[in-house]
């Protein structure tokens, strides 16, 4: 269940931004997720309401933005959006993709009162 | 949710074009409408900021040791713990070795790995899918590296988390076997996206089985272009000797960079 690490983590982080920046209620938090960070949004979610619980983020809003991903094609250069690691180039058909972007798992940012 | 990864089961999944990237984001308001809005607080922190210093830290710990952690990382079964037993009583006399190993439950895997005379540290996770940096720095607290030495860290049997966690290794190596499907990359991308070698592993029980090692590789190269793949099995001398040179070729490499 490693979204469960990942939110205790996410908790940390917001927690050591109240203390430095004086806050203490967040209203929001938006993450950003790549397609190819090993993470669903949905077990995210089910984490968050758990680690949520008695912490800076209980009762906050939790927002994913999912960008697409981007890759470099082996035999074209093209760099093209992506959705899947196993895609083909949509320019010259290769398999041959290497991805260069994708692996965003960060805190955007926050609403705090 | 499944309670082994905490995926999500049939009924919990989103339809599709809800989840896909690069739609509009999800959002799950639990805030009644009306309230005070706040201050926004730009962060652009990384999640994995944390994992990723003491990973950093791991990582100059092996490096002033001047020993180099290779990560192995596989499905269960895939026999990780065999292909280790066998490299240990290989490489005895040739260099100094230490492995970590990660499971659940039990000291099973540590037991087998000290019966061939080399330390090991068992570390049990408990209810988490995955080692993380902190459980490798615990464990290098507890057992020091020894100059010049070869670390092996046995991940937990799983193709998915252990993937998105840094452990300051100097390199990842995944293992298949023949037993498994051809399609395991495409299946689980992330674990070979990452990968600096794949071993395909008990290569000895090829011609009882109809496993294509052409079709794998091709996959393997869909998923992690020109990364470097090599056959082993454990049933004799031979079916090592690449990985062994690897190893070695490995090692020399990565002293040659830290000069």
């Amino acid at each position: 269940m490693h979204e469960m690490a990942i939110m205790n983590s996410v908790r940390d982080l917001v927690e050591d931004e109240a203390r430095e920046k004086h806050f203490s209620v967040v209203k929001s938090i938006t993450l950003v997720v790549g397609p190819f960070s090993c993470v669903d949004p949905h077990a995210l979610r089910f984490s968050f309401d758990a680690v949520s619980r008695a912490s800076i983020l209980e009762g906050s809003k939790l927002v994913v933005e999912q960008p697409a991903g981007k890759a470099q094609c082996f035999d074209c250069e093209a760099i093209v959006d992506v959705l899947s690691r196993d895609q083909d180039c949509p320019l010259c058909s290769s398999s041959r993709l290497l991805m260069v972007e994708g692996d965003e798992l960060a805190i955007k940012n926050l609403e705090v009162l | 949710m499944c309670t082994v990864c905490g995926c999500p089961t049939e009924n919990e999944k989103k339809p599709e074009s809800e989840t896909s990237a690069g739609v509009k984001p999800l959002v799950y308001d639990i805030t009644a409408p009306g309230q005070e809005k706040g201050r926004l607080i730009q962060i652009e922190r990384d999640i994995l900021s944390k994992n990723d210093k003491i990973a950093r830290s791991n990582s100059e710990a092996f490096a002033e040791a001047g020993s180099v952690a290779i990560n192995l990382m596989s499905s269960p079964g895939s026999g990780k713990t065999t292909l280790l037993v066998e490299t240990l009583k290989a490489l005895r006399g040739r260099f100094p070795t230490l492995v970590i190993e990660g499971d659940q439950h039990t000291s099973n895997d540590a037991d087998r790995i000290r019966e061939t005379g080399a330390p090991a540290i068992q570390i049990n996770t408990g209810k988490v899918c995955h080692l993380d940096a902190q459980m490798i720095a615990d464990a290098l607290d507890e057992m020091p590296v020894e100059t010049g030495s070869v670390v092996f860290i046995e991940n937990v049997g799983n193709l998915l988390c252990p993937a998105s966690f840094d452990l300051g290794e100097s390199a990842r190596v995944v293992l298949v076997s023949v037993t498994e499907g051809e399609d395991k990359p495409l299946k689980y991308p992330e674990m070979f996206a990452t990968a600096d070698l794949v071993l395909v592993t008990k290569s000895d029980l090829l011609p009882h089985l109809d496993f294509d090692v052409e079709a794998l590789s091709e996959n393997i190269g869909k998923i992690c272009p020109g990364v470097e793949i090599i056959r082993t099995s454990t049933k004799s001398v031979d079916g090592l000797s690449d990985w062994l040179s690897w190893i070695s070729a490995f090692g020399i490499r990565q002293s040659q960079a830290a000069e």
